[in-house]
């Protein structure tokens, strides 16, 4: 029965689809096991499968509710749910709850950015909240700059939610639909590959499809071709020259400009060589990760302040000193000027934007992601 | 018996200086649809902004009565309804409440409604095991508390854009009331109502001996 119904996403790991009633016993197996009760939406008062298996109907009927099973087995590994749907100021409530043998291998973050996009595609939602809490944050880490550049903290509750012996703060984030617009290509892309770039792929690992209708298919085919087989040899780590700084931002900005997300995407999540392998100095991935952060973080200060991000340019990168400073021009608003300080290491560290007009941001940054 | 209402006089009324504070009856409903189907304030009731049928409408309190506390709020002069106080999603594991106040819009920041909150916020942590009262409150509904109480509360969370209303998004602002602030903050409260009250006494005082001179003079 479960193999007929249909699929909302099919991702590489993860796939969500809608609920039956054979998937129950699942369900209430799920929410037996004590260790994970506070993480789960509640049917409380249910001490019976009976009794469960009313309240999750009732519960249905309120929200939507898909579950989340292994894209290979379709084994049930979890569940995402909107709540609390507000189609009037068109807001939603989304939670994401992975069984604790899948939290670490990143599905619960494939499965929650599929369904934020289909919720955003298909609801005309301007926002999505979740409230996460305090000891379940490590699932943002596995995409660098999600929360600096897509999640907006709007609120912490101090000392909400009782677990394990103590009370924990719950932290409410807001995705809104403009920055979300601007960010899914990449993280729809990054979490599709597992956060992996084809070279650490297995043949058979490379593919998945979406349904949603709002999401322009790729193949798996289009995907592998357009990154590298396998991994660059890792190369020794050397001190860079000043201009490999330089050559790291200009390159950055360029695949940016250029929508090149999966040359992004190596940046990000591996060492790269600048030059041959053989005398290259190599741009750390921390590096740029930082600056993916900080790009995002100026767009949403830029979207805060009213600045129509299509007009953001970016001039070319200057050297002075241990210092490269590039401008950028939001419209007619105004300027924001960055500055990244290296240390001997020609590691970041510390960034410091100024800006005029309109826009002004301030940012600094040492090797700890930034808000 | 209550001559607005109709209903016997409740035994667990809550009697202060300007407001009383009792339990609902079906007899009140009346009053009940009245502010529900304000079209100013659909908002406060549904997120849909559905205006209810009668028989929808009774069907909706009583659903809401079985899952709140909710006292109504009656003037004590007058004897009037003013509003309402209700305790909503009540958390016993985590201890945690929602608070909601409803006043009509001319006690709206006055001592009536600060005195009913006052009140109600006493009797929660007093009866129920709460560590900490919310209130959410849209940005164009500041004051609805009076500042002397919205004062003592601290801000947890502002939910940018979330509500529309009067042709814009209006921020929601969560205010937060932790157990071991209160005997402080109620404690102040208590004062300056006092003071209030005993100032609009001889106000009222002032100006009957003004009138009382006008008359001998005339």
């Amino acid at each position: 029965m479960t193999s007929n119904i249909p699929y909302i996403y099919e991702g590489q790991q993860v796939s969500l689809r809608l609920l039956s009633t054979e998937d129950i016993p699942t369900l209430y197996q799920w929410r037996a096991d004590w260790r994970s009760f506070v993480l789960l939406p509640a049917a409380d008062g249910a001490s019976t499968r009976e009794e469960f298996a009313k309240k999750w109907q009732a519960m249905i009927q309120r929200t939507i509710t898909l579950l989340a099973v292994g894209a290979r087995d379709g084994q049930p590994i979890g569940l995402v749910q909107a709540y609390d749907i507000n189609l009037a100021d068109r807001w939603c409530f989304v939670l994401s709850y992975m069984t604790e043998q899948r939290r670490s291998q990143r599905m619960g973050i494939e499965a929650t950015v599929g369904f934020w996009d289909y919720l955003f595609a298909h609801l005309n939602l301007r926002k999505i909240y979740s409230d996460v809490s305090e000891f379940n944050l490590g699932w943002m880490n596995a995409i660098p700059g999600l929360e600096s550049g897509l999640l907006g903290r709007e609120g912490r509750f101090v000392q909400h939610t009782l677990h394990d012996n103590q009370y924990w703060d719950v932290i409410r984030f807001a995705v809104y639909r403009e920055l979300w617009q601007e960010t899914r290509d990449f993280l729809l892309t990054f979490v599709r590959l597992g956060g992996k770039t084809a070279g650490q792929l297995k043949p058979d690992e490379a593919g998945g499809s979406l349904d949603s209708a709002a999401i322009p298919h790729r193949s798996p085919e289009t995907a592998m071709r357009s990154l590298p087989a396998r991994l660059p040899k890792q190369r020794r780590r050397r001190p860079r020259s000043q201009s490999a700084n330089v050559e790291a931002v200009r390159r950055y900005l360029r695949y940016e400009r250029e929508g090149r997300i999966d040359e992004i995407m190596r940046m990000v999540s591996e060492d790269i060589a600048l030059d041959t392998p053989a005398t290259g100095p190599v741009v750390g991935k921390e590096d740029v990760g930082n600056l993916l952060r900080f790009r995002y973080g100026v767009r949403r200060r830029a979207i805060e302040t009213g600045a129509p991000m299509h007009e953001i340019s970016w001039g070319q990168p200057e050297e002075t000193g241990d210092t490269v400073q590039i401008v950028a021009s939001v419209g007619h608003t105004g300027t924001i000027r960055i500055s990244w300080a290296f240390n001997s290491e020609n590691k970041i560290r510390s960034m410091l934007a100024e800006g005029s007009g309109e826009l002004m941001a301030r940012y600094v940054l040492s090797n700890t992601p930034f808000e | 018996m209550n001559k607005l209402t109709g209903d016997p006089d409740s035994s667990t009324a809550h009697v202060g200086q300007f407001v009383t504070l009792r339990a609902v009856g079906r007899a009140d409903y009346p009053i009940f649809l009245q502010w529900r189907t304000d079209i100013k304030e659909l908002h406060v009731w549904s997120s849909a902004r559905l205006v209810p049928t009668v028989e929808g409408f009774e069907a909706e309190m009583d659903r809401l009565l079985s899952q709140s506390t909710t006292l109504l709020a009656l003037h004590n002069q007058s004897g009037e309804p003013i509003g309402f106080v209700q305790a909503y999603n009540i958390n016993p594991t985590d201890g945690w409440c929602m608070l909601r106040v409803y006043f009509a819009p001319e006690y709206r920041g006055r001592e009536t409604g600060i005195e009913a909150c006052l009140i109600f916020v006493d009797y929660l942590f007093a009866n129920i095991a709460l560590r900490k009262i919310y209130i959410d409150l849209p940005e164009f509904n500041r004051g609805l508390l009076g500042s002397m109480f919205e004062g003592g509360l601290s801000e947890e969370g502002r939910f940018r854009e979330h509500t529309w209303y009067e042709g814009r998004y209006w921020d929601s602002i969560r205010l937060a009331l932790f157990l071991e602030r209160w005997p402080e903050l109620r404690e102040r409260i208590r004062v300056t109502l006092q003071v209030g009250a005993e100032a609009a006494e001889l106000v009222t005082e002032k100006q009957e001996e003004e009138v009382g001179r006008t008359d001998v003079g005339s």
